[in-house]
C-alpha cells in the first residue's frame, strides 16, 4: 500500500514536473522536428550552459512519469529486504541509478529518433517505422527474456555500504533490463511530434499493462493485444496525417524549423 | 443430489479394496488412450507439467511422438507459490475424479466411486507408509502389471521404501498456525499472484510447503547420489512429472481435504474475498482449463470450484487433528478505507551475499540482529508468548533458494551463537525443494530468482534470544534430509528474520 502511494506520487510528480517545465516538450521529446545535427547542437548547448540542470530535471521527470508504474514491485522488494530505518535511503539509491540508466538510454534514443527522421524525411513514416520496430521487438525472444528478467529480483543485503551497493546494483540491473525490454516503445513518443505527450501517456499505460501480462516462455511469437491496439491507433493517426498533408500539399522543407529558430527558443 | 464421500485410503482393512481395484483398472484404461485425448493419463499429467525428454526416458512418450501445441493452453497449468494453488488443484482433482468415475462406470463399476485420500498425518498404524496397492509391480495373479505402481519412487532412504519416519517433517502445525489464507509471507494458501505456473520468488504458502512439498520430494527423491538429471529423479519430485504417479492424486486429495479442515477449525479462517481471487485467474491471463468426461475442455473460475459441495463431494473426516494449535490472525489496519494487513519488517540477516547452505550434509549461517528494530526484549519475559497477540510474530525467510537436482529437502534449526550456549538448537521446520529447478532456471518463467520460503520461528526465536538478549547474533543451521545429494549444491541469496507486525 505504502509503495503504491510512493509510485503514484512519482508518476504524478513526474508528469507535473514535465508540464511545469519551461522547456517545450516538443523540443526534447518530439523529435519529429529534429535532425541529428540539430540534436547534437542542442546537446552541446546544454552541456555548456545553464540549461543543464533544467534538462536533467526535466528528463528525470519524464523517465519517472513513464516508468514509475513499473517500479511498484522493485520498490516493494527493497522495502521487504531492508531494515525499516534504511528503506528510504536504499529506495532513493535505487531510483537515482535506475533513472540515470534511463537518462543515458533516452539520450541515445533521441539520437536514433533524429537519425530516423533524417533518413526517412517524413515524420509520419518515421513514426510508422518506429511502430513496426516496436512490434517486431515484442515478438522476439530477447524482448520477452528481458521482460522476464525485469520481474526477477535478487536478494539485497541489509547492512552498511553493502546494502547501498546492492540497491544501486539493483537499480542498474533493473534499469538495463527495462531499457532492453522497452526501448522501441520509448522511441515512439519521440517520433510522435505534437502528440508526444499523448504518446508518453500511452507509453505509461503500456508499461503498466506490461507488468500484468501473462508470463510465457521466451520464444518467437506473435505479440499480444496491446501492440495491436497501439498499432491501430497509430495507423489511424498516420493515415490522417497523410490525408491532411496531401490536402495541404506543402513541401516538407517548409515545415521543418531552422536551426536558428530552435537555438533561439532554447536559450 | 447426495454428496459423494471421499475416504482415507487406509480406512479400509483390505489393502486392495473395491475403491483401489477400480482405480487401478481405470488408470490402466486411461494409460491406453492417445496423448491428445483430454481424458488420457498422459494428457491429464501434462496439465500439471511435462518435460518431453524425461517423459521419453521413462516411456511416457514414444521417440518422435509429436506433441500437440498445448503448452500455453491446457498443459503446464499447475499453480504453485500462488493463492490459486488450492483452488486450481481442487478443480484438477474434480476433473480427474469425474473422468476416472466415468471410466469405471463404463467398465461396469460403481457410479458412486470417489477418489480416496492418503492421510499420512493420521495416528493410525501404517498411515505413514505408502498404501500397499501402490507397492507391488504386479496384480495378485503375478502376471498383470499393476498400473498403480511406478518404479520411480526412490524414497529418502534410497531403498524404495516410502515411509515418513519423522512425523515432524510432515507436521500440520505450521500450516494450521496460519490465520490468513494469503499473506506477504505466504499465509496458509499462498501469495497473491496471477496465473502462476512453476515456482517463483514469492513465499510459498505454509500448506504448500508442509506437508505438500515435503511429501512430494520424500516419495520421489532421486536414483543416484550426486548430480542426478531429471530422468534420475523420482516422478513425484518434480512438477513436470509428478502427476504421472498414481499416488499423486491421493496425496492431493489429502491436501484438498486439509483446506476444508483449516476452514472448519476456526471461524476466522476464511478464504480470500477479493474478486481477483474469486473471479480469478485475471481476465487478461491464462485460463484454468479442465477436461470433462466427454473429452471436451471447460474454462473454470475459482468461484466455480470454491467448495467441495459445489463439485458434488465431501470428506469423511474434517475434524481438527491439532485442536491445541491456535491459528494466529494478523492485526489489521485500514488505509484509504481499505482493510490492510500489517507488513512484516526485517530485523536480522546474514551480512554476506549469496551463500552455499553447507558442506555435504549440514551447514550454518550467522544472522546479525539489528538491536534497534529487533522485537522488544521485554516481551521475552512473557511465559505464554506465542498466544499473545501483542508479541510480534517472528519469521525466518530464505530468499532466492537455488539448487541443482539432488537434495530433496533440508531441516532448519535456530540456535544462539556458540558463545552463548549455542549447542541448544530448535527445530523450526523442513524446507522442501519441490520446483526449485524451474525456479532456478534463468530462462524460466520467473527469471531464475529461486524459491522463497518462510518459516514461523516465534517460539524458537524468543527462546534463543532469552539465552542472551544482549547478543546481536542468531545462528541458523541446515541439515540435509535423506541420503541423496549435497547441501553444497543448494544456495540461498539471503537468510533473514522478520517480525510481524
Amino acid at each position: 500500500m505504502r509503495v503504491s502511494r510512493v509510485v503514484l506520487g512519482l508518476t504524478v510528480g513526474g508528469w507535473a514536473g514535465m508540464l511545469a517545465s519551461p522547456i517545450p516538450v516538443e523540443r526534447w521529446a518530439a523529435c519529429g522536428d529534429l535532425s541529428l545535427e540539430l540534436l547534437l547542437s542542442i546537446s552541446r548547448q546544454i552541456a555548456d550552459g545553464p540549461l543543464i540542470a533544467t534538462v536533467v530535471i526535466w528528463s528525470a521527470c519524464m523517465v519517472l512519469a513513464m516508468m514509475a508504474p513499473g517500479l511498484v514491485r522493485p520498490l516493494a522488494h527493497i522495502a521487504a529486504q531492508s531494515l525499516p530505518r534504511r528503506t528510504n535511503l536504499l529506495a532513493a539509491c535505487f531510483i537515482a541509478v535506475y533513472t540515470a540508466v534511463w537518462f543515458v538510454a533516452a539520450f541515445l534514443l533521441m539520437l536514433v529518433a533524429a537519425q530516423l527522421v533524417a533518413t526517412v524525411q517524413t515524420e509520419a513514416v518515421a513514426l510508422f517505422v518506429g511502430l513496426c520496430g516496436w512490434y517486431i521487438w515484442t515478438c522476439t525472444p530477447w524482448q520477452q527474456l528481458a521482460s522476464i528478467r525485469a520481474h526477477a529480483f535478487s536478494p539485497l543485503r541489509s547492512y552498511g555500504l553493502k546494502a547501498v551497493r546492492d540497491s544501486c546494483a539493483f537499480g542498474f540491473h533493473h534499469g538495463l533490463v527495462c531499457v532492453a525490454s522497452c526501448w522501441p516503445l520509448m522511441l515512439l513518443p519521440m517520433l510522435a511530434g505534437k502528440f508526444s505527450f499523448l504518446g508518453m501517456a500511452l507509453c505509461t499505460f503500456a508499461v503498466a499493462a506490461s507488468r500484468v501480462q501473462p508470463k510465457r516462455r521466451a520464444r518467437w511469437r506473435r505479440s499480444g493485444f496491446l501492440p495491436t491496439l497501439m498499432a491501430a491507433w497509430l495507423l489511424v493517426r498516420v493515415s490522417l496525417q497523410c490525408v491532411v498533408r496531401a490536402c495541404r500539399s506543402r513541401p516538407l522543407a517548409t515545415r521543418l524549423p531552422s536551426a536558428s529558430v530552435v537555438k533561439k527558443g532554447s536559450s | 443430489m447426495a454428496l459423494r464421500v471421499r475416504r482415507d485410503v487406509w480406512s479400509s482393512d483390505d489393502p486392495w479394496g473395491d475403491t483401489l481395484q477400480w482405480y487401478e483398472r481405470a488408470v490402466a484404461k486411461l494409460k491406453t488412450l492417445p496423448l491428445d485425448d483430454p481424458r488420457s493419463w498422459r494428457y491429464l499429467a501434462a496439465m500439471h507439467g511435462i518435460d518431453s525428454a524425461t517423459w521419453q526416458i521413462h516411456g511416457y512418450l514414444k521417440e518422435g511422438e509429436k506433441l500437440p501445441d498445448l503448452m500455453e493452453t491446457s498443459w503446464m497449468q499447475c499453480q504453485h507459490t500462488s493463492w490459486y494453488f488450492l483452488p486450481w488443484h481442487r478443480g484438477y482433482l474434480a476433473s480427474f475424479e469425474a473422468i476416472i468415475r466415468e471410466t469405471i462406470v463404463a467398465e461396469g463399476g460403481p457410479s458412486e466411486w470417489t477418489l480416496p485420500y492418503w492421510n499420512y498425518n493420521s495416528s493410525a498404524t501404517d498411515a505413514k507408509k505408502l498404501p500397499v496397492a501402490f507397492r507391488s509391480k504386479f496384480l495378485s495373479d503375478g502376471v498383470t502389471p499393476n498400473s498403480l505402481y511406478v518404479p520411480q519412487r526412490y524414497g529418502v532412504q534410497s531403498d524404495g521404501t516410502i515411509e515418513f519416519m519423522e512425523p515432524r517433517r510432515i507436521s500440520l502445525e505450521s500450516a494450521f498456525r496460519q490465520g490468513e489464507f494469503t499473506a506477504d509471507l505466504g499465509g496458509f494458501g499462498g501469495p497473491d499472484t496471477g496465473f502462476f505456473w512453476g515456482a517463483g520468488n514469492k513465499a510459498v504458502g505454509a500448506l504448500e510447503d508442509t506437508p505438500h512439498g515435503i511429501v512430494h520430494v520424500l516419495i520421489g527423491s532421486a536414483a543416484v547420489d550426486e548430480d542426478p538429471d531429471l530422468s534420475q529423479m523420482g516422478l513425484m519430485s518434480h512438477p513436470r512429472t509428478a502427476a504421472l504417479d498414481p499416488i499423486f492424486w491421493l496425496h492431493h486429495a489429502n491436501i484438498d481435504r486439509l483446506w476444508d479442515v483449516w476452514l472448519n477449525r476456526d471461524a476466522d479462517n476464511v478464504n480470500p474475498t477479493e474478486s481477483r481471487w474469486v473471479d480469478g485467474p485475471p481476465q487478461h491471463d491464462r485460463k484454468f482449463m479442465f477436461p470433462t468426461p466427454s473429452g471436451s475442455l471447460k474454462e473454470v473460475k475459482v468461484s466455480q470450484i470454491l467448495s467441495a459441495e459445489q463439485l458434488g463431494y465431501e470428506y469423511d473426516d474434517i475434524t481438527d487433528p491439532l485442536p491445541d494449535v491456535k491459528s494466529i490472525h494478523s492485526p489489521k489496519g485500514a488505509a484509504l478505507g481499505v482493510e490492510i494487513m500489517a507488513e512484516p519488517s526485517e530485523f536480522a540477516s546474514n551480512e554476506t551475499g549469496r551463500i552455499r547452505l553447507g558442506g555435504a550434509d549440514s551447514g550454518e549461517v550467522r544472522l546479525r540482529v539489528d538491536m534497534q528494530s529487533a522485537p522488544d526484549a521485554a516481551a521475552l519475559e512473557s511465559a505464554a508468548l506465542t498466544e499473545s497477540a501483542s508479541v510480534p510474530r517472528v519469521y525466518l525467510t530464505l530468499d532466492g533458494i537455488r539448487a541443482s537436482l539432488g537434495v530433496p529437502a533440508f531441516d532448519v534449526y535456530v540456535a544462539a551463537p556458540a558463545a552463548a550456549g549455542g549447542a541448544v538448537e530448535h527445530y523450526v521446520g523442513t524446507v522442501s525443494l519441490f520446483g526449485v529447478q524451474d525456479a532456478s532456471d534463468p530462462e524460466g518463467l520467473h527469471g531464475g530468482g529461486g524459491l522463497r520460503q518462510a518459516l514461523e520461528v516465534t517460539d524458537a526465536y524468543y527462546a534463543v534470544r532469552g539465552d542472551d538478549a544482549a547478543k546481536d547474533e542468531v545462528t541458523v543451521r541446515f541439515r540435509k534430509v535423506g541420503k541423496k545429494g549435497s547441501l553444497a549444491n543448494v544456495s540461498v541469496g539471503k537468510v533473514s528474520l522478520l517480525k510481524n507486525p
